[in-house]
C-alpha cells in the first residue's frame, strides 16, 4: 500500500471515475434510446398493426383450411366429399420456377378402371372449386385436361352445349408456389 | 488549499516552513527549526534523517509538494554575456559557455541554472550558477531517507530574495541590496526594480564569532556557541550601545573575567563587521557602480546576535533594515519566538513559495541526472483537484440521465409496451394455435422471451420484427411469397369460358367439346359448333375476356364434320409464341 494518503486517493477517484463514466455513458445510452422509442412510438405502432393484421388474416385463413393433414389427404378429402373417384392421386416433381422457388405439383388422374369412371365437366369443376375452398386459396388448379371418352352423337339443332351422359377422361393438377 | 513545503538543510541544522494559499496569498501555517550536529562541513546524515523524519511525522508536514535548498557558498555564480536573446538558444549553449568560467569543476559535474540580468543589442547578460551534482546529491538522498522528495530545488540566497521579493517589502525601490547572515555564509543579493541584478555568497558568518572566541579562550567550539548566547544574553538585559572602544574604558588587570570575556566577544563581533563590511563594500560597488542602493535589508541568524544590525550600520554608513517574516506575512507561529523565526525563515518561506509557483525565476537545480522521474508527484494536487470534478460532475449527470430515463419509462413508454405487449400476445397464440403441421414446433413464438431478451427500449421494435417474420413464413406456407408469380388458377379461366358460352348459348346454338386442356402458358379447346358464323362469334368473346388478356390466340382451324364444323382455338402466351 502507498503510503502517500493523496496518491492513494487519486488512484481510488480515478477507478471510480472510470466505472462511474461507465455508468454515465450507458445511463446517456438508455435515457437517450428511451426518448427516441416514446418519439418513434407511432411509426413502430403503424408498422406493428399493419403487419399484426396481415399475420391475423392468414392466421384465419389457415385455421380455417384442411391443410394440416397434408395436401394430398386435402385432396382426397375433397374427392370423397364431391363423390368423386380416381385411378391415381400422387406428387409430381417439383418444378423449378425461372424467378426463383419452385412449384409443388399433385397430379389427380381419373378414367374408367375398375371402380373408377369418367367424369363429367360439372364434377371436375366442382372438384377443383372444394380443393380450393378447403385450402382456403393455398392450393390451386394449375393444370385442366379433359380429353372427351365417348363419340360424340348427332345432336338436334339447339340442344344445351352441356350434354347428359358426356364423360371425360384426364387430369387435373393442384399446386401451390413456394421459396426454396 | 495548496500547501507547499520549503526544506532549508544548512550546515548545523534544518528549518522547515509550511505554507498555505495560492500565488501571492498565502499563510504561514507551520514552522519548524532543529539543530543537527555538523560532520566535516554537512549536517550528519543519519541525525538528519532522523530529525526529517521526527519533524515531518511529528509536526505532520505535507510531503507532498517540497522544494529544498542548495547552498550558495557551494555554488559557483558567475556573470557572463551571451550572444542570445531566446531562451532556447540560450539553454543549449549555457552549459559550454559556463564552462570556460568554471575553473575547478568539470562541466559534467554541475548543474548550470542561468538567470537574465540585463540585454543588449549584442546579446543578454546572465548570472550562471553552476551547482555540484554531488552537493545535490547528497541533499536528494537525506530526504529520501526521511521519505521526502523534493519536488524543485533552488538556492539559499535566491530563495531569500524570493521571499523579500513576495512579501512586498521592496516593492517600489529601484535599488535595494539584501544581505543575508547566515551561520557559515553570508548572501548578498542586489536587486534593480524588483529584478534580480547581482548575487554574492561569501563563506563568512556568524559562527566565525563563535570559533574566534574558542581559538582565543581554548574552548571548543560548542561551548564558545554557549558562551556566546549567554554573553549575548547579558547584553540584550543591559546597554544595546556598545562603545566604540570599550577596552578603553578600564584597564586590562583591573577587569573580571566576564568582562574579558565580553570584551573578546566585541572583538571578534567587530572583526567580523569589519570583513563584512568590506566583502559589502566590493559587492555594492561591482553591483552597482554608479549609486547606492536605495535600501538596505538583512536577514539570517546574524540579526540575534545583540548590536549586530546596528553596528553593522553604523560600520556601513547606511540605515540597515531587518527582514522580519512575521511582521509582512500572514503566520501561525504557535510556541516559536518571533524573533528566531524572522533570523531562520526568510530562505525556507521563499522554498516554499516556489511551491506555489510565486517565483519569477524559476529556477530548478534538480536537473539531469537527478532530475525528478516521478511526473505523478508534481501532478497529484491538480490531478486529485481534477478527478474529484469529474467524479461529481459525473456523478450529478448520471443521477440526471438515470432520473430522466425512469421518468421517460415508467409514465410514457411502459403503458405503450403493455398495450404492445398485450396485442402481441393475442397474434402469437394464433400463430402457434395453427398447430404442428403448419407452424413446426421450432417456429412457435413465447411472447415473453420476445419482450425480455436485449435491452428493453427496443421490445417494440422485437415485436415488429417478429410478427414480419411470422407474416414471412406464413406467406411461404400459402406460397404467396414476394418474389414468386401468382397462380392462375385454371378453374377461374374455365369458369369464365364457360360463363361466355351460357351468355350466348342462343347465338351459339350447338357446341360439343371434344377436349379441354386448360395450361399456365396455353389454353386449347377443340369443339364442334354448328356454323363458322358461330365459330367466328365465339372466337370474338373469347378475345374479350379478362382471363385471356396475356395470351394471344392463334388463327383456328375449320374442319367440317357433317354439317358441324370442328374447330381449335389454342391461345399462347405472346413470348413464347415469338420464340423466347
Amino acid at each position: 500500500m502507498s503510503d502517500d494518503p493523496l496518491k492513494l486517493y487519486v488512484v481510488v477517484m480515478a477507478i471510480l471515475l472510470c466505472v462511474l463514466a461507465f455508468v454515465a455513458v450507458k445511463s446517456y445510452k438508455e435515457s437517450s434510446a428511451f426518448e427516441r422509442a416514446v418519439e418513434e412510438g407511432p411509426r413502430v405502432a403503424k408498422q406493428f398493426k399493419t403487419n399484426a393484421s396481415k399475420v391475423q388474416t392468414l392466421c384465419n385463413q389457415l385455421s380455417k383450411s384442411k391443410l394440416r393433414k397434408g395436401y394430398l389427404s386435402l385432396i382426397e378429402d375433397a374427392a370423397q366429399y364431391c363423390h368423386v373417384n380416381f385411378v391415381s392421386l400422387k406428387p409430381q416433381n417439383d418444378k423449378r420456377l425461372r424467378g426463383g422457388g419452385k412449384e409443388r405439383r399433385f397430379v389427380f388422374e381419373f378414367r374408367k378402371s375398375g371402380r373408377a369412371s369418367n367424369l363429367t365437366r360439372g364434377q371436375v369443376a366442382n372438384l377443383c372449386r372444394t380443393v380450393e375452398m378447403y385450402s382456403q386459396g393455398v392450393l390451386k388448379t394449375i393444370e385442366v385436361q379433359l380429353y372427351r371418352a365417348t363419340e360424340p352423337g348427332a345432336p338436334a339443332p339447339g340442344k344445351e352445349e352441356i350434354v347428359k351422359g358426356d364423360v371425360y377422361r384426364g387430369k387435373v393438377i393442384f399446386g401451390l408456389r413456394v421459396v426454396e | 488549499m495548496a500547501k507547499s513545503v520549503g526544506l532549508d538543510i544548512h550546515s548545523c541544522g534544518v528549518r522547515v516552513l509550511e505554507v498555505t494559499g495560492r500565488g501571492s496569498k498565502f499563510r504561514v501555517t507551520r514552522y519548524e527549526e532543529r539543530a543537527v550536529a555538523p560532520m566535516g562541513g554537512a549536517p550528519d546524515p543519519e541525525e538528519l534523517r532522523e530529525v526529517l523524519s521526527e519533524v515531518f511525522k511529528g509536526r505532520r508536514f505535507s510531503r507532498n509538494c517540497v522544494i529544498a535548498a542548495v547552498d550558495a557558498h557551494d555554488t559557483v555564480v558567475r556573470e557572463i554575456p551571451v550572444p542570445f536573446k531566446s531562451d532556447d538558444q540560450i539553454r543549449k549553449v549555457i552549459k559550454y559557455e559556463a564552462e570556460h568560467h568554471l575553473h575547478n569543476c568539470d562541466a559534467y559535474d554541475v548543474v548550470v541554472q542561468y538567470a537574465r540580468i540585463g540585454e543588449s543589442a549584442e546579446g543578454t547578460k546572465l548570472i550562471v550558477f553552476a551547482a555540484r551534482k554531488e552537493d545535490i546529491a547528497r541533499k536528494v538522498t537525506a530526504c529520501r531517507a526521511a521519505g521526502v522528495e523534493p519536488l524543485a530545488m533552488d538556492l539559499d540566497a535566491l530563495a531569500m530574495f524570493n521571499a523579500v521579493r513576495a512579501s512586498g517589502v521592496i516593492e517600489g525601490a529601484a535599488s535595494c541590496a539584501m544581505l543575508h547572515i547566515g551561520n557559515r555564509s553570508t548572501e548578498m543579493v542586489f536587486a534593480a526594480e524588483g529584478r534580480l541584478h547581482a548575487l554574492r555568497s561569501v563563506r563568512m558568518g556568524v559562527d566565525s564569532i563563535a570559533q574566534g572566541l574558542a581559538r582565543d579562550m581554548d574552548i571548543d567550539v560548542a561551548e564558545a556557541g554557549t558562551k556566546l548566547t549567554d554573553l549575548a544574553e547579558d547584553e540584550e538585559q543591559g546597554d544595546l550601545l556598545v562603545p566604540v572602544d570599550p577596552m578603553s574604558e578600564k584597564k586590562e588587570t583591573e577587569k573580571s573575567h566576564a568582562e574579558l570575556e565580553r570584551d573578546l566577544f566585541h572583538v571578534k563581533r567587530n572583526e567580523f563587521l569589519a570583513r563584512l563590511k568590506r566583502e559589502y563594500v566590493r559587492f555594492a560597488a561591482t553591483a552597482s557602480p554608479m549609486s547606492t542602493p536605495e535600501r538596505v535589508l538583512v536577514s539570517g541568524p546574524g540579526l540575534l546576535v545583540p548590536g549586530l544590525l546596528d553596528l553593522l550600520g553604523a560600520k556601513l554608513g547606511v540605515s540597515l533594515e531587518a527582514f522580519q517574516p512575521s511582521q509582512v506575512c500572514p503566520c501561525k507561529l504557535g510556541d516559536t519566538a518571533a524573533e528566531q523565526f524572522d533570523a531562520g525563515s526568510p530562505v525556507a518561506l521563499g522554498l516554499a513559495l516556489k511551491g506555489l509557483h510565486n517565483d519569477p525565476l524559476g529556477l530548478d537545480f534538480r536537473q539531469e541526472d537527478w532530475k525528478v522521474a516521478n511526473k505523478f508527484e508534481l501532478l497529484k494536487v491538480p490531478l486529485a483537484v481534477t478527478v474529484t470534478l469529474l467524479f461529481f460532475s459525473l456523478l450529478v449527470f448520471s443521477l440526471f440521465c438515470v432520473t430522466k430515463k425512469n421518468r421517460i419509462q415508467e409514465k410514457r413508454f411502459d403503458p405503450m409496451l403493455n398495450k404492445a405487449y398485450q396485442a402481441y400476445a393475442e397474434v402469437a397464440r394464433k400463430f402457434n394455435d395453427l398447430g404442428e403441421v403448419l407452424v413446426p414446433r421450432r417456429d412457435q413464438v413465447d411472447p415473453n422471451r420476445v419482450e425480455r431478451s436485449g435491452p428493453r427500449y427496443l421490445a417494440i421494435h422485437r415485436f415488429v420484427g417478429s410478427l414480419k417474420t411470422m407474416r414471412r413464413r406464413l406467406y411461404k406456407k400459402v406460397g404467396n411469397d414476394k418474389g414468386l408469380t401468382p397462380i392462375n388458377s385454371a378453374l377461374k379461366i374455365w369458369n369464365d369460358i364457360f360463363h361466355v358460352i351460357r351468355e350466348n348459348h342462343e347465338k351459339l346454338g350447338y357446341i360439343d367439346f371434344e377436349t379441354i386442356d386448360i395450361r399456365q402458358e396455353r389454353i386449347t379447346l377443340t369443339m364442334i359448333v354448328e356454323s363458322a358464323t358461330a365459330m367466328e362469334f365465339l372466337k370474338e368473346r373469347l378475345k374479350n375476356l379478362d382471363s385471356l388478356a396475356g395470351l394471344d390466340l392463334e388463327p383456328p382451324g375449320v374442319d367440317p364434320v357433317g354439317k358441324y364444323v370442328k374447330t381449335r382455338f389454342a391461345f399462347q402466351e405472346r413470348h413464347r409464341r415469338r420464340g423466347r
